[in-house]
């Protein structure tokens, strides 16, 4: 296979989805040895693109060729026949089979028909050490963490030898030093004669790990080249097209001070949390950084009672008065964005109208105060809608035909019309695209200028940075230190590391 | 709080061998007829028609789908049998071969109408249940139809101890075990219970899978008809009525779950055991046949409320930490 250089291209791709030209003759070329970033807003079509690849969509028109071949690919099992293996962005984990299963779902060994587990296990051994893990093949998916499932995304691309790997955002559920790993593994795929596609969001990580930068915006190629031609800042400007910067949010402090309005005392669920004591002021942004398994997500569950506690106190303060609450009952005060938007915070199915207005619907009932009076849900909606800058086509359209940013613009919009005074926002800005974090962090602006005050969690230190009143940091369940606004990402990172070797070594 | 989540899986992963184990002395204890071996031989003798019924019915749940016709196939298949080789006079060997092909193709007919047509699965073989009874009913009448000798003949056949039902019934279950555990095929199903959207991603053809898993379902509906057949000597109108809930009671009780992917074959015969042992049993103490279908709802209620109590677990296991 190593005689004849791979290299594959596409040629003028169009592909149209009911309403959207998601691709707009597009031209994409790759060859082995090399790593390719593949940047673009969300809704850019660079997805799409690599879905046309990994045989998922097919193109409306153009020609994907390898090798100067004209080839078709038919579904994702014809994609790996011709060399091409896809890492998905969200895990593709079969969590209650094993290791090896989720491996070789396709591809296993037989013995007269039947599996020969004993050939899989020293398959999956072999493709496993390649990458540097040491799991064991006959482990159960669901016991491993988000880092090793993706690992094993990796592994099973790997059992086919393929010659292009696409990598779809796959360092979003990653922690540092799993980052550090998956990098090494990519450049090691390269040494031996691999094309990759990298598909992100996240600018930092592309340089120092492609060759190549491609940057798509609207369903088009905006431009291509070597990444050493490509500064930040030019990307940056290609991306969101001339208006993106202007967004960009410059922080004033509306702390009211002295006026606490949350106060978490001693906080405890064994192995998960520990000793939380926190505080949040009216019109504060509180910024809780920790690195990927510290206990973020799990604190603000804790705190609204979606997960139990087995010690601690909440306090909630309105007009003076200091009031002790069940987190059962502060999840009724409190505007709730989750991290897992598609699964906890959205019904999918269901029309974006519905969605805005499900948290709200008491306000919308009739006189006859049984029947929702449409009317008045609809101008609701749309008034959030506009207020927002949601881009729909019309208040029936589905959530889940939205973009990510649009999705969490109607999760924002959802609480906003109930007007709770507490916001807990999990990564609020995680997988959207750079005009929609500007969207999203100017609606947090406004909201702590109009007194509300908000607990944000993000695993991207940067855009934390500026952006909160204060930091707390996470580690192991633990919040470890703090900071005023004027952290600089050097301390905060060396906070949450620094804390985690003394954990560590205890 | 570890260890009592580790006491808590144990106790939901054994617990039925436990409960199986407390009804069988208790039973002993009132009747000592009912701890003989000639009960216990007759009641799998009892048991082995449904068992095979229902069998492949495992293999839909496996994929997170449900098929309630299973009743209806086998009595459907029946019927179209007992119509060829009664009225019609046609050959033994071609009136079984018949009787299993048509059943397979009522499963085929559920499997398309849930992938192709996309209609939910419940209310796809909901709706077939009645169909397929209703044309059976319009095949052979509701009536009680004694099968010719050369048949029935086999039912006092045994091999060794057991009844040749019984043997059958067993080895069909290793089969499918090894199916399950050991083939590709068998592997996909669990994939597509897993997670149908990723296993789609991974490249397994998750409506073949579908299909087939329904085909199989109709496949031994037919099968175990022929048995029950051999068994009461006669076709009966009620053949088959009810086993849609037993037989997914049935499944549940052995462990595998209604949400798919998870559990094994051989989770039926301790499921089929259980539910068939409390009726012996109750038979045994003398009490009376009203209070059965209170008590088997109760079974099906317990062992649903444990199928759930399971994944509650799981999923606490599976906090991030």
């Amino acid at each position: 296979m190593n005689n004849s250089h791979f290299k594959l291209s596409m040629q003028n791709i169009v592909k149209e989805f009911p309403g959207v030209k998601a691709l707009d003759k597009v031209n994409f070329e790759i060859e082995q040895g090399k790593i390719m970033a593949l940047i673009g807003a969300n809704g850019a079509g660079k997805s799409t693109l690599m879905n046309i690849l990994g045989g998922i969509h097919q193109q409306d028109t153009g020609e994907i060729l390898i090798n100067g071949k004209i080839i078709t690919i038919k579904d994702p099992l014809d994609a790996s026949k011709k060399g091409i293996a896809f890492v998905h962005q969200e895990l593709t984990a079969l969590s209650k089979l094993r290791i090896m299963d989720n491996m070789l779902i396709n591809d296993y060994p037989t013995k007269l028909g039947l599996i020969d587990d004993s050939e899989a296990k020293v398959i999956c051994k072999k493709i496993l050490k390649r990458i540097g893990s040491d799991l064991a093949p006959e482990d159960l998916m669901e016991d491993i963490g988000p880092g090793d499932q993706q690992m094993i995304e990796i592994a099973r691309a790997l059992v086919h030898k393929p010659k292009l790997i696409l990598f779809d955002e796959p360092t979003s559920s990653l922690s540092k030093k799993e980052k550090d790993n998956l990098f090494k593994v990519i450049k090691k795929l390269r040494e031996d004669g691999v094309a990759v596609v990298y598909i992100t969001h996240l600018l930092d990580e592309i340089y120092g790990l492609c060759d190549e930068v491609m940057v798509m915006r609207n369903g088009r190629v905006v431009s291509s080249g070597l990444i050493d031609e490509f500064p930040k800042d030019r990307i940056i400007c290609d991306l969101s097209g001339e208006d993106g910067r202007k967004k960009n949010v410059t922080k004033k402090s509306f702390i009211v001070k002295d006026d606490v309005v949350l106060v978490v005392e001693d906080l405890n669920r064994s192995g998960i949390l520990h000793d939380i004591n926190l505080s949040l002021n009216k019109g504060e942004v509180l910024g809780i950084w920790g690195l990927m398994g510290s206990g973020r997500t799990e604190l603000v569950r804790a705190l609204v009672g979606l997960d139990p506690i087995e010690s601690g106190t909440i306090y909630s303060i309105c007009d003076g008065h200091k009031k002790q609450i069940a987190p059962h009952d502060l999840r009724q005060l409190v505007g709730l964005v989750t991290e897992d938007r598609r699964n906890e915070g959205l019904f999918q199915p269901m029309t974006v109208a519905i969605n805005l207005s499900i948290a709200n619907l008491k306000a919308f009932l009739g006189k006859s105060g049984v029947f929702i009076d449409r009317k008045k849900e609809k101008n609701e909606v749309e008034k959030t809608i506009k207020k927002l800058n949601i881009v729909v086509s019309s208040q029936s359209q589905q959530v889940r035909t939205l973009s990510g940013g649009n999705q969490q613009k109607v999760i924002l919009g959802r609480w906003l019309q109930r007007n709770p005074e507490l916001f807990f926002l999990d990564e609020p800005i995680k997988g959207i695209d750079v005009n929609a974090k500007a969207e999203v962090k100017n609606i947090i602006h406004e909201l702590t200028i109009s007194g509300k005050s908000i607990l944000i969690i993000s695993s991207e230190i940067e855009e934390l940075l500026g952006f909160c009143d204060r930091y707390l940091v996470m580690n192991r369940g633990s919040i470890t230190a703090e900071f005023p606004h004027t952290a600089t990402k050097e301390q905060l990172m060396e906070a949450s590391l620094s804390a985690r070797e003394k954990g560590i070594m205890q | 709080m570890k260890n009592t989540n580790i006491l808590i899986n144990r106790l939901l992963k054994y617990g039925l061998y436990f409960a199986l184990l407390i009804i069988i002395v208790f039973f002993a204890y009132i009747a000592p007829s009912f701890i003989t071996a000639n009960n216990f031989i007759d009641m799998l003798h009892t048991l082995a028609p449904n068992l095979i019924m229902i069998s492949g019915l495992a293999f839909v749940v496996l994929t997170g789908a449900i098929d309630f016709s299973v009743g209806s196939i086998a009595f459907l298949a029946a019927s179209i049998g007992t119509y060829l080789m009664v009225v019609q006079k046609v050959p033994l060997i071609i009136t079984l071969s018949v009787i299993v092909l048509s059943a397979m193709i009522a499963g085929f007919l559920n499997g398309i109408i849930v992938e192709v047509i996309k209609v939910n699965p419940l209310i796809t073989t909901f709706g077939t249940m009645l169909a397929y009874r209703g044309l059976g009913y319009m095949i052979g009448g509701a009536k009680y139809t004694p099968i010719p000798e050369s048949l029935a003949q086999l039912h006092n056949v045994k091999i060794g101890f057991l009844y040749m039902d019984t043997a059958v019934a067993i080895l069909i279950v290793v089969i499918l075990y090894l199916i399950q555990y050991r083939t590709v095929f068998g592997r996909h199903l669990m994939a597509v219970g897993n997670d149908r959207e990723n296993a789609r991603k991974l490249g397994v053809k998750t409506s073949s899978i579908s299909i087939r898993a329904f085909v199989i379902s109709g496949f031994f509906a037919g099968f175990g008809s022929i048995f029950y057949m051999i068994q009461g000597g006669y076709m009966t109108p009620r053949m088959g009525q009810g086993l849609e809930f037993t037989g997914i009671a049935i499944v549940v009780i052995g462990g595998i779950s209604l949400f798919g992917g998870e559990g094994s074959i051989l989770g039926l015969l301790t499921g089929i055991f259980t539910f068939y042992i409390v009726e012996n049993g109750l038979q045994h103490i003398g009490v009376s046949p009203y209070i059965y279908p209170f008590l088997r709802g109760g079974i099906i209620f317990l062992a649903m409320y444990a199928d759930s109590l399971k994944t509650k677990f799981h999923s606490l296991r599976k906090v991030r930490t």
